[in-house]
């Protein structure tokens, strides 16, 4: 069916309707202005995420620490020395909550299991360090949709990204197109946009997008850097984000969250998104899982389990206690903020709740999570 | 690629996008706060977002979310009003979109019968004709099907059409 029917002098008028005078009513002082509120917001949420971390790692640290002068205290008075054996360590430290953060450095140290190529670099780099490096693997079997790139930084002077060629993720929406050659044959398309430059080409079924910010390598200082494409990275990446759509998505988490159908949902919604995400950044890992349902007037449930669990929003001005079967539960002040938020006992995860819901309705959605 | 530098980057290539789709979806003038706060969600979520989708059509559909959730808020915070019967304050300098817009005549009457329509016919119309998004992109805006795109974009130039011609009697 033709969507567009006999329509089409309609929709040439809808097209030809105004658009905003950007100049006079969306200045740049005004996208300055909230560029700068959401750097600002921005840095505030990340340190209360790196509040969480550093928490974390203490409480890890202080919590390591007194478990195993716990086991050595135990072990002398209660286990003969020759049965200290390492099958009984493991045991020992399987049986606990928390995995030793040497488990963690392992993982980094593998990073490379996370990417189906070895990313390369450029041994040109203008005199500039690498400073930022970074991996994003999104899986979405049911879409058929992977998405894996890779992301390198020289300070604020260009970047690269690396992916599979086939990914739309990667494709460059805005700005003008040139095509142009690289080195002896690389037909290569350089775009132009507000942020500087970028010549994207193709080599060995990967994609490569090298982007010179805000026009900071002239044009041949950028085919350059392209043209040298060629040094494997062996650089631990500074932030590897994984995240894994479907009802698999749980797989890879190493904990064990509440999952759609096991807790109180209104009635009228339906499960829209389960996802996993893992992020792991300077040897520190966080670790969620996603659940939102929706209804047919624009409703939804998010609920978010994380671990480590922060409690930061316990000291958070913008939320106020309440008690909710005998649990403190944070509820926002704020629009701006999630809803909920609380800390689910005997698992200690940490529990946010983004909804629209009634007050009556999301009493119940955090009873029943509380009780699962 | 940060998420501070992705957020910039994201907000410095679609911000103009975002404002317009709104001054259109809302029918407000005042839609700076809401493109914060659209950028503000994108920070909150960027963790979880899909990559396999495109950020732009990500961006979309939360702007999408915003404004019904300003819709809704204006609606009851008129309702408060009404049963509070406290006084309308009109602030007479402020410009209406269509003023913003600068329409002519016949625009305006197109205009105000998009905003007639329903509401998920306004989203396709808006979405298809007026951002130019295609069929797929649209489809992930909305979480509908592709055919239920098509479909619906067809019933709401139908109906487009019928308020249109209504109005200009």
């Amino acid at each position: 069916m033709n969507e567009k029917g006999s329509y089409e002098e309609l929709i040439k008028e809808i097209q030809a309707l105004p658009k905003p005078n950007y100049e006079k009513d969306f200045n740049n002082d005004v996208q300055h202005k909230i560029h700068q509120n959401l750097l600002r917001y921005q840095e505030n949420y990340q340190r209360s995420r790196w509040i969480r971390y550093g928490t974390n790692k203490l409480g890890v640290v202080f919590s390591s620490i007194a478990v195993l002068l716990l086991i050595f205290v135990l072990s002398f008075k209660m286990i003969p020395h020759n049965k200290w054996t390492t099958s009984d360590h493991n045991t020992l430290i399987s049986n606990g909550t928390k995995k030793p953060k040497q488990e963690i450095k392992n993982e980094l140290y593998n990073y490379k299991q996370y990417l189906p190529f070895t990313p390369l670099l450029p041994s040109n780099t203008v005199g500039h360090k690498l400073t930022y490096s970074e991996i994003t693997r999104n899986l979405d079997p049911s879409q058929g949709g992977n998405s894996i790139w890779y992301t390198a930084r020289y300070g604020t002077s260009f970047g690269l990204i690396e992916g599979q060629a086939n990914q739309y993720n990667l494709i460059i929406h805005s700005g003008s197109k040139m095509p142009l050659t690289i080195g002896k044959n690389i037909q290569a398309t350089m775009y132009t946009h507000d942020e500087g430059e970028t010549i994207e080409f193709i080599k060995n079924n990967l994609i490569y997008q090298v982007t010179s910010n805000n026009h900071h390598l002239s044009l041949e200082q950028l085919k350059k850097v392209c043209e040298s494409i060629s040094v494997p990275a062996t650089q631990t990446p500074t932030v590897i984000h994984l995240s894994d759509n479907g009802p698999q998505s749980v797989n890879e988490l190493s904990f064990k969250p509440i999952l759609a159908g096991q807790f109180y949902v209104p009635s009228g919604f339906k499960l829209d998104i389960q996802v996993s995400a893992i992020n792991i950044e300077k040897g520190s890992k966080e670790e969620n899982y996603q659940i939102t349902y929706k209804n047919a007037r624009n409703s939804y449930l998010t609920i978010i389990q994380t671990i480590p669990n922060s409690n930061d929003y316990a000291q958070n001005v913008n939320y106020h206690m309440e008690k909710m079967n005998g649990v403190a539960v944070y509820i926002t002040k704020i629009p701006q903020l999630p809803t909920v938020q609380f800390s689910k006992p005997k698992t200690n995860t940490q529990i946010t709740i983004d909804t629209n819901v009634s007050e009556t309705e999301l009493k119940k959605v955090i009873n029943s999570l509380i009780n699962e | 690629m940060s998420s501070q530098y992705t957020i910039s980057e994201w907000f410095y290539k679609y911000n103009k996008d975002i404002y317009h789709f709104l001054v259109y979806y809302t029918g407000l003038n005042d839609v700076e706060d809401l493109v914060q706060e659209v950028f503000i969600r994108a920070i909150k979520g960027i963790d979880v977002f899909q990559g396999n989708s495109s950020p732009r059509t990500w961006l979309f559909s939360i702007a999408r979310h915003v404004g019904i959730d300003e819709i809704r808020r204006r609606k009851r915070r008129h309702f408060f009003k009404k049963v509070t019967f406290e006084k309308e304050v009109l602030i007479s300098n402020e410009k209406t979109p269509e003023q913003l817009l600068q329409m002519s005549e016949t625009n305006k009457l197109l205009y105000h019968a998009i905003q007639s329509l329903k509401p998920n016919y306004r989203d396709v119309v808006i979405l298809r004709s007026i951002k130019d998004l295609s069929v797929s992109e649209t489809a992930e805006v909305l979480g509908w099907n592709e055919n239920k795109v098509r479909l619906i974009f067809h019933k709401a130039l139908k109906a487009l059409d019928k308020h249109k011609e209504a109005l200009s009697q």
